[in-house]
């Protein structure tokens, strides 16, 4: 796999990021002077162990929640000053999100095509209908799902599908930067694994970047090209997957390895390895 | 009858803090959707279905209401086009006058149980 010959052009650096919730008089800390870079192109993976503060880096950046202090520049514009909505979605566009919960990420009452026709409409992408429709078909080929199935209602789509559906969603406007926030930990194992599969797919025929938010660290280690070790809220080190996995500098990061049976690891690597056959044939 | 809208808005209310914690609402806001679309185009048709049978159930237990207030004679006065008035009358003289009373019953059973499977099956058709 060639995880180093990606391009060192920073897409999105995030300095010295605090981020507190201040609630009931105490101040929760989940994000505490963390820095870091996502390149173009890459994924750039974040564990931890649960409460270390994944989700709330993620939601900064995306800008569900406010940064207390530090700076997150995406393309060299600067994101945590932004104050009006139409300032927001002009420079967002570029980054969109994965959710976690397939089963609540799609509103039920509408159509899947429309969800992405709406999504893509509210940000102001493509010049009409005619084209948000082209780019939604597009879409639904890239993540595997059959363009004819648009017009269903998301109950009638299974679990695996769903998150298809919404990769599709965070992917038809061709965003620079998506952030998955346990996108497949809601997923059965097979299912994770032609999901990881795609993902890896798409980075490689698209050159997106994602921020791959997990605690599976075996599905990190396979999709991931650097990866990045929350613990409480600091980040203790990055470096690329190998780095990290072969001799981790920090004892907390050696105490996480130690926590992943290593052969759960190789089977869950295999899995996601037979998968790309399985879909392969599957899908036709 | 006054009272009818505070289970109602109680009721939506709770639609409303549900619907709004779902991930759809948080994907709308993560590419900029305003207030009015999280509102119209994604919250409310989520509790539409609900409030709709929640309508048609309250239909039947606010006639009922009305029926039995003027009956024991708090509601409409006498001579008012009402449920409650007529079969009030029409009891007094059940005895003599049987036909007076029948029509007005059986409007309210069928009034009633009508628009109770209106409700069933609404809520069945939303779900
Ligand atoms: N809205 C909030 N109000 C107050 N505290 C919060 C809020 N959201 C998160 N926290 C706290 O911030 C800390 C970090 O939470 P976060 O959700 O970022 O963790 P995480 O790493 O994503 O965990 P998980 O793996 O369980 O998703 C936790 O201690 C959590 O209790
Ligand atoms: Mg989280």
């Amino acid at each position: 796999m060639s995880k180093t010959d990606v391009s060192k052009k920073a897409l999105l650096s995030v300095n010295d990021l605090c981020m507190y919730f201040d609630s009931a008089g105490r101040r929760i800390k989940a994000a505490e002077h963390v820095s870091f870079e996502i390149n173009e192109g890459e994924v750039f993976g974040l564990v931890g162990e649960s409460g270390s503060g994944k989700s709330s880096i993620g939601k900064c950046i995306i800008g569900l929640n406010r940064a207390t202090s530090g700076s997150i520049s995406f393309h060299g514009t600067e994101l945590t000053g932004i104050k009006s909505r139409r300032e927001y979605t002009e420079k967002m566009r570029d980054i969109q999100m994965i959710f976690q919960d397939p089963m609540s990420s799609l509103n039920p009452k509408k159509q899947v095509g429309q969800i992405i026709r709406d999504a893509l409409k509210i940000q102001h992408i493509g010049k009409d209908a005619k084209e948000r429709d082209k780019m939604a078909a597009d879409a639904f080929r890239r993540v595997g799902i059959p363009v004819e199935y648009a017009d269903r209602y998301p109950r009638s789509f299974s679990g695996g599908q769903r998150q298809r559906i919404g990769i599709a969603r965070a992917l038809a406007g061709k965003p620079k930067l998506v952030i998955a926030d346990e996108c497949i930990a809601a997923l059965d194992a097979s299912v994770q694994a032609q999901i990881v599969n795609m993902i890896n797919e798409i980075k490689k025929e698209t050159g997106t970047a994602f921020l791959f938010i997990s605690h599976d660290l075996s599905m990190v280690r396979f999709l991931s090209d650097r990866i990045g070790v929350l613990h409480l809220g600091y980040l203790l080190e990055t470096g690329t997957a190998e780095e990290i996995f072969r001799e981790p500098m920090h004892p907390y990061t050696r105490k996480l390895l130690g926590a992943i049976p290593r052969c759960q690891c190789r089977i869950l690597l295999r899995a996601a390895n037979h998968s790309v056959r399985l879909s392969a044939t599957t899908l036709r | 009858m006054l009272s009818g809208w505070i289970e109602m808005s109680q009721i939506s209310r709770a639609q409303v803090l549900h619907v709004k914690e779902m991930e759809y609402i948080q994907a709308a806001r993560t590419i900029g959707a305003g207030n009015r679309h999280i509102i119209f185009g994604e919250i409310l048709p989520n509790i539409m279905g609900k409030m709709i049978t929640q309508i048609m159930i309250s239909i039947p237990a606010a006639v009922f209401l009305e029926a039995f207030l003027s009956f024991v004679g708090l509601g409409m006065p006498p001579g008012s086009c009402s449920l409650g008035t007529l079969l009030s009358e029409g009891f007094k003289s059940v005895l003599l006058h049987p036909y007076q009373l029948i029509p007005s019953a059986v409007l309210m059973i069928l009034l009633i149980v009508g628009s109770h499977l209106v409700a069933n099956g609404l809520k069945k058709a939303t779900e």
